[in-house]
């Protein structure tokens, strides 16, 4: 079975008084498997950031559903809901989403406080990844001490610490120079290679081009998707861009 | 372009910013209306043919210019907090293509507008408040005052022209601030990152030591004299040490709880320490301006209020009978207070009334030298074993204090201030065995500053004494003190007590006695109840009234810091509540952790006011003694009930800007 099944994914968003209405996902069907590393890719109002919003239970769907792990979200009460995205789910941002009033460690640790887990469980938890992530003696610094690269980092550290089902990344390009860019995609890779499914919001083909498989979105549908098979990331570059080429073009016919 | 641009454009950026012009307006109104209110019962008060209220309205003008200043003050710092708050949108009209001229008359005209809004709103209240202020006044007083409403221009000038130019400095210092940023600045000036500020330890350490030393010499002070000269350098030590304790103490205190990492990595601590440390590096002036105004508050009110309402004890101390003679003699003493008691019974007389209730009481004092616990007339006086010590007789005790104690010949009553037993006296060879007094046993008129009372059992005992040489070889002067009430007619009473009163009566005794000083009487006076009700009044009322207001404006500051604070921490904690909840905590979680912080910001200084007033407690009761002021459990109850209303009032401010915050919040 799928670790996570997206079944005819609908999402209208209505004006105050209900005069304008907008479609942002007609109906959006995939699934990922465990292990999976998934780009999503599409243009700005493509419905990208709706979608990520509805896999992060941040927003409900109008019709439609998502299992993880076979059960669905729109299941679960209001009141468990943060502690589910908490235990399922790991998320890496654009922006990075650090408090700045805490040391990347304690960011990190964010999640795990809140779960209230022991101190010393922490510390162990977080040796490796930090290792993984080269960020280990950054830990006593501020988010505003360090790189952009650096603080993503650190935000992926946050993510994974919780040993989530799921990552969910939301343009974690988007912030970056080019070689931060390339090594966040690495590590990226390396997690993925470990076991750990990410599903990767982005409109870079650059970030998506390292992915495992890229889905294209369209006007609120899964327009196509493309998988990597034993294609190497230029190659994957390449296939990115024609496909895109023939999106933007296509899109133009039928209009 | 159209016609009063600029006036609609200031119009619309105040309503928009209503969140922040709204107590901006209000604050500026009460201040207006504050300021008028004082000068128009002044105004009003030295207009009335009543000789208290002239004298009081002398008070309420000097209370008046005082005030100006600190109006001043607070006026500056809430403008600096709303320009803080609207630099960026000043930068977005200069990057829209306003130069700073036209951002300039834009300020200018928002100025103008607030100043109009507060003055008219401001002085239309207070031409309300002032009637009411006057008719207060009157009251606290204890005189009657036929209503009539009567709006002067004076007052009415002096508040424009202090506002004039409270809203003019504003104005200035707004365009420089506006002047001296470039729009990218301007742009960016409410959203710079913040270092973790260190927590400085010598910072911390002098607030300790100053705050502790405030504390101890409070709690050191024995009596009045001491707190008086103490009191103030107390309070500074303790203002310092609150400044430092709250800059960087607290941030020390953090520090320390963070590195306790089984206490710090705790959903309930750990972003509430973190989150702390921040919140008091930028508030921590102002919430130590919040616990200091608020100790003053209380200070001010109790201490003002259990005066106003203990006033019998004072004045039942300064004047225990309706007509009260005081005298000084160095010889003939019984032909001298017979002329005195003679002077007032003829008086009387005048009224067809007769001195009753009568008592009269001899008092010496004398330098006498202690060794052990003996004091004597004998021996070496070295300075520090010196005492001076107030001497009466036991009749006189007994008629002074009400009491109806008897003492044996050769026996001697003695209280001292300090609680230490006396076992033996002797005076020039005379020796008493000694009773003690406990210290905590009220003292005579005029015995208030002495540390030693001794109460011997007879008039001749005391004359003894008085007959002793002296070092300097001047005659001993032994103090007379005469009261009577009088028997007669109502009416025939009141006239002789206003005939007392009048001046012309008063120089008749003066010149009376001035005329004996060859037979012994160096000077004579007296007072009547009335006149020493009508000078509490004049003076305790005045005090009173004048406290309402510093309170009043008090209060006001601190509600406008609490208010500010929590609209800049709602901004700031914004970004905060939207990556928690991101994160993965939950709305209401993050809610409760914010409220948490938020609570814990603002009843810290309350929690220290109180601190500070209880250890100020027993210093500020040896300061009202000094006002005759003895009822320690009214003061208490005075404190605890100002303290009790404060923080209610307090926690009402609170729970309504707490409002103004969640919507911040959730926006």
């Amino acid at each position: 079975m799928a670790l996570l099944q997206v079944e005819h994914l609908k999402k209208i968003y209505t004006t105050r008084f209900g005069a304008v209405q907008v479609q942002a996902l007609q109906d959006v069907n995939f699934s990922v498997e465990e292990g999976e590393y998934v780009a999503v890719m599409g243009e700005s109002g493509s419905g990208k950031t709706t979608l990520l919003n509805i896999l992060a239970a941040l927003d409900k769907p109008t019709s439609g559903r998502v299992l993880l792990e076979g059960s669905d979200m729109a299941a679960i009460p209001d009141g468990r809901l943060s502690a589910y995205r908490r235990e399922n789910l790991g998320f890496v941002f654009q922006d990075f989403n650090l408090l700045d009033t805490f040391t990347l460690r304690d960011n990190i640790f964010l999640p795990l406080v809140l779960a209230r887990h022991d101190p010393d469980e922490m510390e162990k938890r977080l040796a490796p990844i930090a290792k993984q992530l080269g960020i280990e003696t950054l830990l006593n610094k501020f988010p505003y001490e360090v790189s952009g690269g650096q603080k993503q980092r650190a935000a992926v550290a946050r993510a994974l610490i919780t040993r989530p089902r799921l990552v969910l990344a939301d343009e974690p390009t988007g912030a970056l120079d080019s070689k931060a860019t390339d090594g966040l995609l690495d590590v990226f890779e390396a997690i993925n290679r470990a076991g750990q499914t990410i599903v990767m919001v982005t409109h870079s083909t650059r970030a998506a081009s390292h992915a495992g498989r890229v889905l294209f979105i369209k006007d609120g549908q899964v327009f196509h998707q493309l998988y990597r098979g034993n294609a190497t990331n230029e190659q994957m570059y390449q296939k990115i861009s024609d496909t895109l080429t023939v999106l933007t073009t296509g899109g133009r016919d039928d209009a | 372009m159209r016609k009063f641009f600029y006036p609609r454009l200031a119009v619309s950026n105040l309503v928009k910013n209503k969140t922040i012009y709204l107590p901006y307006l209000l604050a500026g109104s009460l201040m207006v209306m504050l300021y008028y209110t004082l000068c128009a019962v002044g105004d009003i008060a030295a207009a009335t043919d009543s000789q208290g209220a002239q004298v009081s309205s002398e008070f309420v003008k000097m209370c008046a210019s005082v005030c100006q200043y600190m109006i001043a003050v607070v006026m500056f710092y809430i403008n600096s907090f709303v320009m803080k708050r609207r630099k960026r949108e000043f930068g977005l009209f200069s990057i829209l293509g306003m130069e700073k001229r036209h951002i300039g008359l834009l300020i200018g005209w928002e100025v103008v507008l607030c100043a109009a809004f507060t003055l008219l709103a401001g002085v239309a209240v207070g031409i309300l408040c002032g009637q009411l202020g006057f008719l207060i006044l009157m009251k606290l007083l204890g005189e009657g005052v036929a209503l009539e409403f009567t709006v002067g221009l004076g007052p009415i000038l002096q508040t424009l022209r202090l506002f004039a130019v409270v809203w003019g400095l504003v104005l200035l210092y707004d365009l420089v601030g506006i002047w001296k940023l470039s729009p990218i600045q301007l742009l960016h000036s409410a959203s710079q990152g913040e270092k973790e500020p260190r927590a400085r330890w010598m910072v911390t350490l002098l607030g300790l030591v100053t705050l502790i030393g405030g504390y101890a010499i409070a709690l050191r002070v024995k009596d009045t004299a001491m707190a008086m000269l103490l009191f103030f350098p107390a309070v500074l030590l303790v203002v310092i040490g609150t400044y430092c304790l709250f800059m960087s103490g607290s941030i020390a205190l953090l520090k320390f709880l963070k590195k306790r990492r089984r206490f710090y990595y705790r959903p309930e601590n750990f972003i509430a320490v973190s989150g702390m440390i921040y919140r008091m590096k930028q508030n921590a002036a102002g919430l130590a301006s919040i616990c200091i105004l608020s100790t003053m508050v209380v200070v001010t009110l109790s201490g003002t209020l259990s005066l106003y309402l203990g006033g019998q004890e004072f004045i039942n101390a300064i004047a225990p009978r309706a007509m009260n003679v005081s005298a000084y003699f160095t010889a003939n003493i019984d032909r001298n207070t017979a002329l005195l008691r003679d002077w007032v019974k003829d008086k009387a007389g005048e009224y067809n009334a007769q001195p009753t209730n009568e008592y009269w009481l001899y008092e010496g004092d004398i330098e006498l030298i202690q060794q052990g616990d003996s004091l004597s007339t004998a021996g070496e006086a070295t300075g520090w074993n010196t005492l001076l010590c107030m001497v009466t007789t036991m009749d006189g005790f007994n008629a002074a204090t009400g009491s109806e104690r008897e003492l044996q010949p050769g026996r001697a009553l003695i209280w001292r201030r300090d609680g230490q037993t006396i076992t033996s006296l002797d005076l020039g060879g005379r020796a008493y065995e000694t009773e003690m007094l406990p210290s905590t046993y009220g003292m005579l008129p005029e015995g208030g500053s002495y540390p030693v009372l001794i109460v011997l059992p007879s008039y001749e005992d005391l004359m003894q004494m008085q007959s002793l040489p002296t070092t300097d070889g001047e005659p001993r002067v032994t103090t007379y003190l005469y009261g009577c009430d009088f028997l007669g007619g109502e009416a025939s009473l009141q006239a002789l007590d206003e005939d007392l009163n009048d001046a012309w009566n008063y120089n008749e005794f003066l010149n009376m006695s001035e005329q004996q000083v060859e037979n012994g009487i160096r000077r004579a006076g007296y007072d009547t109840r009335t006149s020493v009700t009508l000078n509490f009044n004049i003076m305790f009322g005045s005090v009173l009234f004048i406290a309402i207001f510093f309170v009043g404006l008090f209060l006001l500051t601190t509600v406008l810091i609490i208010y500010y604070k929590q609209v800049s921490e709602g901004y700031d904690d914004r970004d905060r509540f939207v990556i928690l909840q991101k994160v993965g905590m939950s709305q209401k979680e993050v809610r409760r952790t914010i409220q948490k912080q938020v609570l814990m910001v603002f009843f810290l200084p309350l929690g220290m006011a109180a601190l500070h007033m209880a250890f100020a407690f027993p210093a500020l009761c040896r300061i009202l003694r000094g006002f005759m002021m003895t009822n320690i459990g009214l003061f208490a109850l005075c404190t605890v009930g100002t303290l009790a209303a404060f923080a209610a009032l307090y926690g009402l401010v609170y729970h309504l800007t707490a409002r103004t915050y969640f919507k911040l919040v959730r926006a």
